[in-house]
């Protein structure tokens, strides 16, 4: 099929580019190492990216899953946090309301954007959370008009889920430390 | 008061009666000349400018000042030429004189704008971008960052002219040594051009028109420069990239089949006929692609 080979086209350029060339704070533990990447590994990639320094997530390190469908770039990739966040525009499930996640004319979705963009619009997103295109009605609320109860909260989720005991050794640990909890709120 | 007042009118007479005269002597000469070659005349007959085409069909311009007292004294001539002549002149002397003098300055320059001609259009000079015809210098992209400043000899273009290198050191170094080395090889009857390419022992870049088709040749979609070999996409399997941005400032370059299957995956697509009209994904300019009729 034309567009298989032509998704593979554009996603090994792509993995080369995250790999040498990685947006501020990201990284890929999945994908570093083995320089070859297999085609069947294309669909999903694992990220994490830092909290933003001087943030309420500052320090913790977050789970990024992200499925490329079929028809990307035609369609945008779909991205979630596999870690729980208190944030505004971050649902329980992870979902993340972010109009470049959404085709236009809802969304602005553009074959000009690919992984590394939509990582660097998440980081931001953190910095700079949207309470007026909340996901979350009591976050944004508490963002708008309790900035201390926001606060506190998302430092104390961050605490409890983003940050892998008080000496974070390798990043693959963080991962298996952070998925359980992640699963087990997902079923709640 | 009487007597002054029929003195000034006698000046301005007579000053009329000279500027009539004056008029009637400077179109007669221009008459001589042919109008034809005229391109501007200031109002007071002061400043004209002379269209002049040389033996290989090169406009020159000039651009002749007269003086009140023409033509007792003679008028002074600016051109765009990279040294003016020594202007012979006499009582007698006239405009078509001034012309045919600048006629035989522009046969002795032949060769000079042969040379320039010659490596404007088959090298990559990046300096100046408009030469005017008076510059003898040429900056020449060698590649690699490395550039050479050629100062051509005007009485003697095809002799080894002066130069000087830009670049990273260890390039510019061994380009020099090179240089030195070859320069006794250089010799007049090869054009400069030639005598570059020997001397520098590469063939040197030709101008950038030709670079733009080999740079920026990946889709902005796919990432690739050539579409996949593949039985779906008809003629376009394998090609490469068709499609370029309109808008100069952002030129980007797509396969019309992919700049076509994002347009059909969005709903603000409009189309009429054949046509797709959408946006171009880097930079919002109308773009307009025909839907091909390869299969689907």
């Amino acid at each position: 099929m034309a567009q298989a080979a032509r998704l593979i086209l554009r996603m090994q350029k792509e993995l080369k580019l995250l790999l040498t060339d990685p947006p501020p704070g990201a990284s890929f533990p999945q994908l570093s190492g083995d320089s070859d990447i297999c085609s069947s590994s294309l669909s999903s990639i694992d990220a994490q990216i830092e909290g933003p320094e001087e943030t309420v997530y500052a320090k913790g390190i977050f789970k990024i899953k992200i499925h490329i469908p079929e028809r990307y770039p035609f369609q945008p990739p779909s991205v979630t946090f596999a870690t729980p966040i208190y944030h505004p525009n971050i649902d329980t499930g992870g979902r993340i309301c972010l109009d470049i996640l959404n085709l236009p004319p809802k969304g602005a979705w553009q074959p000009s954007l690919n992984i590394s963009t939509v990582l660097t619009s998440i980081g931001l997103l953190l910095s700079e959370p949207n309470p007026d295109d909340g996901l979350m009605c009591e976050a944004s609320k508490e963002y708008k008009y309790d900035r201390q109860a926001f606060d506190q909260k998302a430092r104390s989720m961050t605490e409890k889920y983003a940050k892998a005991g008080a000496s974070g050794n390798s990043s693959n640990q963080i991962i298996q430390t952070n998925t359980n909890p992640s699963m087990v709120l997902a079923l709640n | 008061m009487n007597i002054s007042l029929e003195c000034t009118e006698k000046v301005r007479c007579r000053e009329v009666d000279l500027s009539s005269s004056f008029c009637r002597s400077v179109y007669s000469e221009i008459e001589e000349v042919g109008w034809e070659h005229l391109v501007k005349l200031d109002h007071d007959l002061m400043i004209l400018s002379f269209r002049i085409l040389d033996k290989k069909g090169r406009a020159h311009i000039m651009e002749i000042e007269l003086e009140k007292a023409y033509p007792r004294c003679p008028p002074s001539i600016s051109a765009d030429v990279p040294y003016t002549f020594n202007l012979e002149w006499s009582v007698n002397s006239r405009l078509k004189h001034v012309v045919q003098q600048f006629q035989e300055h522009l046969e002795k320059l032949q060769e000079f704008w042969c040379t320039l001609d010659n490596i404007d259009k088959s090298l990559w000079v990046v300096y100046p971008k408009e030469p005017s015809r008076a510059t003898s210098c040429r900056e020449i992209n060698l590649g690699n960052d490395c550039f050479i400043m050629l100062s051509i000899n005007v009485n003697d273009p095809r002799s080894l002219p002066e130069c000087r290198f830009m670049g990273s050191d260890p390039i510019v170094n061994s380009l020099r040594k090179k240089w030195t080395r070859n320069s006794k090889r250089w010799v007049k009857d090869k054009s400069l051009v030639e005598n570059l390419d020997s001397a520098l022992e590469t063939s040197l870049p030709g101008p950038p028109d030709v670079h733009k088709n080999e740079q920026q040749v990946e889709c902005g979609i796919c990432y690739a420069q050539f579409l996949p070999i593949d039985e779906e996409l008809g003629a376009k399997s394998g090609s490469g990239t068709d499609y370029t941005c309109e808008n100069t400032s952002c030129s980007r370059a797509f396969h019309s089949v992919c700049l076509r299957d994002w347009l059909r995956s969005i709903t603000t697509t409009r189309q009429s006929f054949n046509v797709l009209f959408g946006n171009c994904p880097y930079c919002s300019d109308p773009v307009a692609v025909k839907i091909s009729d390869t299969r689907k």
